[in-house]
């Protein structure tokens, strides 16, 4: 979301309490958006991402994405990293009964993710699983326009889909850390019900090889230059946008204020 | 205890929270009309509404409801939508057996409330979740149609 | 085709009544009813032979008492406000029956149609077919038996009628005529039935009456709405599964993984710790297995407590099925001489002759579950002298029966509560009754326990799927030698697959010197003049079979009408010429292919790029059927658009219904193509357990069909089953015009 507004613009006062009232809302509401796509995690500013290294090791970092890439191919979490419709189980069959992603990636209604998949697994074998975010149903896809898909990818392509921003959700390192480490629909991978296998690393090793992946300068192949910025993390960023929007407020009352007579 | 809205109506009910909307409607409370047919959400006959969002009872624990409002067969004749697709199903003689057509009434109230138009392929990627084993698809659809038209 | 009726002798009552004195709690072993009873579901005749076994004192000469099938009484009642309810015998799972028959009765009665409900009999004396003696619903009899009956009831209640508003109006009968609803007098004055209701029953019932002819129809032949469409849309219709009583318990039941299996070791300990459970209990199951059956406030609380019981099963002894394995055992098998059904010249195919093609053809077919929508289900409220059944069946009066046996009652102690069920497709007409003899197991146990209270036994879908008494698997090698012109030479056909009806009542009908004619069907008596040599072989396998929707025919048909397809191009001829010239003698299948390629615009139509015609007609339970489709391929498999039929079952009683029925077992025909639609054994193990891995057709599958009904006033033959043949191959047809490709097993490649 572009937050530049050309601040030559004068504003007339109607239109700045508006304005500061949207920014309440926004700010509000900047947590999903600076993430570029809808994140389920209950992000609050306790996350601490991990900082790149002084000393960035480039074939600890490629050994590390190597084991983050068994857990990334495994059905748990390819099956949703995918082009069009989600594929489904253990050996990634087309997702039955047949459902579309839908713009946001929640379905298209009225057969929604959420119409069978509900907010918790079921012990009943082969129940569609289930998550719950903030009391609704949380099951969905990566949206329309940030697909995020990696089927068919592995090694140096797969790391820089996950990545780079313009395909990862536009998410910094710090971003990205976050969403593997603390996003609770990436954890049900490690919960998902009767009947289905588990991702070939336990949580705990993934999330540390995504560290040791981060630290070690997120290296995708042998000859890029390292990474040396995790960039911000998402409360970060969200204050970056909420200061920025209060600023330019600021600006504009007393740009009202000065032409009344 | 639980508290949720039915119909309209306020309810209450003391069952294990993991208990799915199902077995609530149809054993503590006797609301029959919505049916078991597979207990994993894969041929829609529980489908109820939740806040106005096509859901199957079978796999929701009531714990997670409450505070909404359900609204199942029983009563969704009572909107204009719920009713015009009554009468299309009683007009096209849509039944047979008649056991699924609960879910089949409820999945095209939902898709006529999201999509008042709905192409012959919309119609196929709403209603292609809820199972007949009697094969009522060909006046299913058209009696959608039908829906649809009557309440343009 | 013979007239079959004319060796029921009713035994089977007798010999049901036999076994159930003789083997209380007979359970652990097969309930077998011995008897010479000749009875089958798979072969039916039409015909006036049929109309004259019920007359029972309609036609000239001293009048017979009437027998109970025959008494108005039993099914009609009116009320004072002239609300006429039919009760009919035969269970409604979506055929529409109770609308249809009904019909006949309000015909013949000329009551006012908006006025008549209809109500489903429970097992009852009166209720038992005509023709079979028992109280069922299969083999598509259900209209082509009751025909006669139910018009006769009608026409019975009507004479009643008019014989009480004939003594209230002081006007003989034979001037007052009736119509909708009131007997009217010449001089305008009219008595409603409500009216008259009380003093009709209290005429005497005549034996001999005059039926109305298809020209004075009011509603036989008209496209009548349901009558229970209305309930049905709403959430108003009970079925079994819905029933409420005060104290019930809910039972779900633990099956073995294999068929046969039985409890070695159980612990109900982390079963009984989810609230709301019971009792974990062992109950013997139909042939020769124990299982458990939990029981329950409800049926969460016990599916719940199932996923948590540890059993440990005894499988000494006991046959692993095996489907890859079963297929190579069919294919030796059919290499060995098997039991000859029909006897043919098949020297052409002895050595290679010049000017003469050769088809060879393996046609291979998987078991396939019926799964109706609505879980098998019983209740049952044992009161140690009695006892009250309330379930879905198709059976009612073996099931009585196999019930009484498990309680040590005589039938007459059990009154079985026939529920609106949904859907059967053969499933709920079991000989076996096995998922009603668990109930009746559960509940002795409880009764012996000193538990009181009905209970409700309901079976998950995974008990369903995996239940067993399925269509058998089945294996056809056909040879066949052949002319330039695609004339058949010879023909040498072998079946393998396991026996329906052996060690079943029905067997003494339907098998033959160790060959049974719900196998062979279709071929056996083809309307093709084909010099078949067909030879079956019947392998006893650890798997339970039984009819599904339109028996042998679900195999058969789809293997004559893909070779006569064959045949036909391979002679270079059209494929409805080829058909025309060698059923030419058959008037029926003439009129419903003919109908069909008239409406569909076969031959006069161009159809679009990439699209094909496919053909096939198919007579079954006396009904011909021919498809003409539409297909086209899509990432290499056949997509179905568009399906023309033309439909010959004689006189048509309800056109509405009878559409249904067409679409419906259309539906359920393509539904056996679809890629997942099996049913396969590992190691003994059903491997599917639910709609998630035992593919059913939904609704994207389901093409545009329009049904053409040949008119005729002929008695009406059934609809029950009949559309479900003729669709896979008509697919398989279009799908060799288009890449030239035979599809030679169902269902196709995925």
């Amino acid at each position: 979301m572009d937050v530049r507004f050309a601040s030559a613009v004068s504003w007339p006062s109607p239109c700045a309490m508006a304005c500061t009232a949207a920014l309440g809302l926004l700010a509000a509401l900047a947590p999903a958006h600076a993430a570029g796509t809808g994140d389920s995690s209950n992000s609050g500013g306790g996350f601490q991402p991990t900082p790149i290294s002084a000393t960035p090791d480039r074939q600890a970092g490629l050994a590390a994405f190597a084991q983050m890439e068994r857990v990334l191919l495994h059905p748990r979490c390819l099956n949703c990293h995918v082009p069009n419709a989600p594929l489904q189980g253990d050996f990634s069959l087309v997702h039955y009964p047949p459902v579309q992603r839908g713009a946001d990636g929640k379905g298209v209604a009225p057969l929604q993710c959420a119409t069978c998949h509900s907010t918790a697994n079921s012990p009943l074998p082969h129940a569609p699983p289930g998550l719950d975010t903030d009391g609704r149903p949380g099951w969905h896809m990566p949206p329309e326009h940030m697909k995020m898909s990696w089927i068919g990818l592995k090694g140096a392509a797969l790391c820089k889909v996950l990545r780079e921003p313009e395909t990862n959700g536009k998410r910094s390192l710090a971003m990205l850390e976050q969403h593997m480490v603390t996003d609770h629909l990436v954890a049900w991978g490690w919960q998902p019900g009767p009947g289905r296998t588990l991702p070939p690393l336990d949580k705990t090793a993934f999330d540390e090889q995504v560290r040791a992946w981060i630290r070690n300068g997120a290296p995708c192949d042998a000859t890029e230059p390292l990474r040396r910025s995790i960039g911000t993390t998402k409360a970060d960023a969200t204050r970056e946008v909420v200061d920025h929007l209060r600023a330019l407020a600021a600006n504009n009352d007393h740009t009202a204020s000065r032409s009344q007579p | 205890m639980i508290s949720f809205r039915l119909n309209g109506q306020p309810q209450q009910v003391d069952v294990p929270g993991d208990t799915p909307v199902l077995w609530v409607l149809r054993d503590t409370l006797g609301m029959t009309g919505t049916k078991f047919g597979c207990g994993i959400a894969v041929c829609g006959a529980c489908t109820v509404h939740i806040d106005g969002q096509q859901r199957r009872a079978c796999v929701t624990p009531i714990e997670s409801v409450a505070g909404q409002q359900i609204t199942t067969i029983e009563a969704v004749g009572g909107d204009r939508i719920g009713q015009a697709v009554q009468e299309a199903w009683v007009k096209h003689d849509v039944v047979q057996c008649g056991y699924c057509q609960s879910g089949q009434i409820m999945a095209a109230v939902a898709l006529l409330s999201a999509n008042p138009k709905p192409s012959d392929a919309d119609i196929d990627a709403a209603m292609s979740a809820n199972l007949c084993r009697c094969g009522t698809y060909v006046r299913i659809h058209a009696a959608v149609k039908d829906a649809a038209l009557a309440l343009a | 085709m013979r007239p079959m009726f004319q060796y029921l002798n009713g035994a089977l009552p007798a010999a049901l009544e036999e076994s159930a004195a003789a083997a209380p709690g007979g359970l652990g072993r097969r309930v077998f009813l011995k008897m010479s009873l000749a009875s089958g579901f798979a072969l039916y005749a039409a015909g006036g032979s049929a109309q004259e076994a019920t007359q029972g004192g309609s036609g000239p000469g001293a009048p017979e008492p009437l027998k109970p099938f025959q008494q108005p009484s039993a099914f009609v009642a009116i009320d004072a406000d002239g609300i006429v309810t039919v009760t009919i015998g035969k269970i409604d799972f979506g055929q529409g029956v109770q609308t249809a028959l009904p019909m006949l009765v309000a015909e013949e009665m000329d009551a006012d149609w908006s006025k008549v409900r209809c109500e489903l009999a429970p097992a009852g004396e009166a209720y038992k077919d005509p023709f079979f003696h028992i109280q069922m619903v299969g083999g598509s009899t259900s209209m082509k038996g009751s025909w006669q009956q139910y018009r006769e009831i009608g026409a019975r209640m009507r004479a009643m009628l008019v014989g009480a508003a004939s003594k209230q109006l002081n006007v003989p009968a034979a001037q007052l005529r009736t119509e909708s609803g009131s007997v009217i007098a010449p001089d305008g004055r009219r008595l409603g039935y409500g009216v008259l209701a009380q003093a009709a029953f209290a005429e005497p019932v005549p034996s001999g009456v005059v039926l109305k002819t298809p020209a004075q129809f009011k509603l036989i032949g008209k496209p009548v709405s349901r009558l229970d469409a209305r309930a049905k849309s709403s959430g108003r219709q009970d079925f079994g599964i819905d029933l409420k009583l005060p104290g019930l318990r809910t039972v779900v039941m633990v099956h073995p993984p294999v068929f046969g299996g039985r409890v070695a070791r159980f612990d109900p300990a982390p079963a009984l710790a989810v609230p709301g459970v019971e009792e974990v209990i062992q109950v013997p199951l139909s042939g020769g297995a124990v299982g458990l059956a939990i029981v329950a406030n409800g049926f969460w609380p016990a599916r719940k407590a199932r996923e948590l019981v540890k059993v440990d099963w005894d499988l000494a002894g006991v046959e692993r099925v095996d489907s890859a394995a079963q297929l190579e055992q069919y294919r030796a098998l059919a290499r060995t001489p098997g039991i000859v059904v029909e006897k043919a010249d098949t020297s052409a195919l002895d050595a290679a002759r010049p000017g003469l093609g050769r088809i060879s053809a393996e046609y291979t077919f998987p078991y396939l579950a019926h799964t109706p929508m609505e879980p098998l289900n019983c209740s049952i409220d044992f009161r140690g002298d009695r006892c009250t059944v309330w379930v879905g069946s198709q059976f009612q009066t073996v099931d009585q029966a196999q019930v009484a046996g498990v309680l040590g009652l005589k039938p007459e102690q059990v009154t079985l509560n026939t529920m609106t069920a949904g859907g059967g497709f053969g499933r709920r007409a079991t000989p076996t009754s096995d998922y009603l003899v668990e109930a009746a197991q559960v509940a002795k146990a409880r009764h012996a326990a000193g538990k009181s209270g009905p209970i409700k036994m309901i079976w998950s879908r995974e008990d369903d799927v995996r239940g067993g008494y399925y269509r058998p698997s089945h294996l056809h090698r056909v040879e066949i030698a052949h002319d330039r012109q695609g004339n058949v030479v010879a023909w040498k056909h072998v079946i393998v697959g396991q026996s329906i009806t052996m060690g079943t009542p029905f067997e003494g009908f339907t098998v033959k010197n160790g060959a049974d004619t719900t196998m062979t069907e279709g071929v056996a008596e083809s309307a093709y003049p084909f010099p078949i040599a067909l030879e079956v072989h019947h392998p006893k396998v650890n798997v339970p079979v039984l009819w599904w929707r339109s028996v042998g025919h679900t195999h058969t048909a789809f293997v004559m009408e893909t070779l006569v397809d064959e045949l036909a191009r391979a002679g270079r001829q059209d494929p409805v010429a080829y058909r025309r010239k060698l059923l030419a003698k058959h008037e029926r299948h003439i009129a419903a292919l003919d109908l069909a390629v008239e409406r569909s615009g076969y031959g006069k139509t161009k159809l679009a790029k990439g699209r094909a015609w496919g053909v096939a007609v198919h007579e079954s339970f006396n009904t011909v059927v021919a498809y003409v489709a539409e297909v086209s391929m899509k990432d290499g498999r056949p997509v179905l658009h568009r399906v023309t039929a033309g439909v010959h079952c004689n006189l048509a009683i309800n056109p509405r219904t009878i559409e249904a029925q067409v679409q419906g077992a259309l539906v359920m025909g393509l539904g056996m193509t679809l890629p997942g639609a099996a049913i396969t054994l590992k190691n003994g193990e059903v491997e599917q357990g639910n709609w998630n891995d035992y593919r059913v057709p939904i609704h994207l599958d389901a093409p545009q069909v329009a049904v053409f009904i040949v008119p005729s006033a002929d008695p009406p033959t059934g609809m029950g089953e009949c559309g479900v043949p003729p669709i896979a191959p008509a697919i398989a047809n279009a799908v060799a015009a288009l890449t030239g490709k035979r599809l030679r097993s169902l269902p196709f490649p995925a």
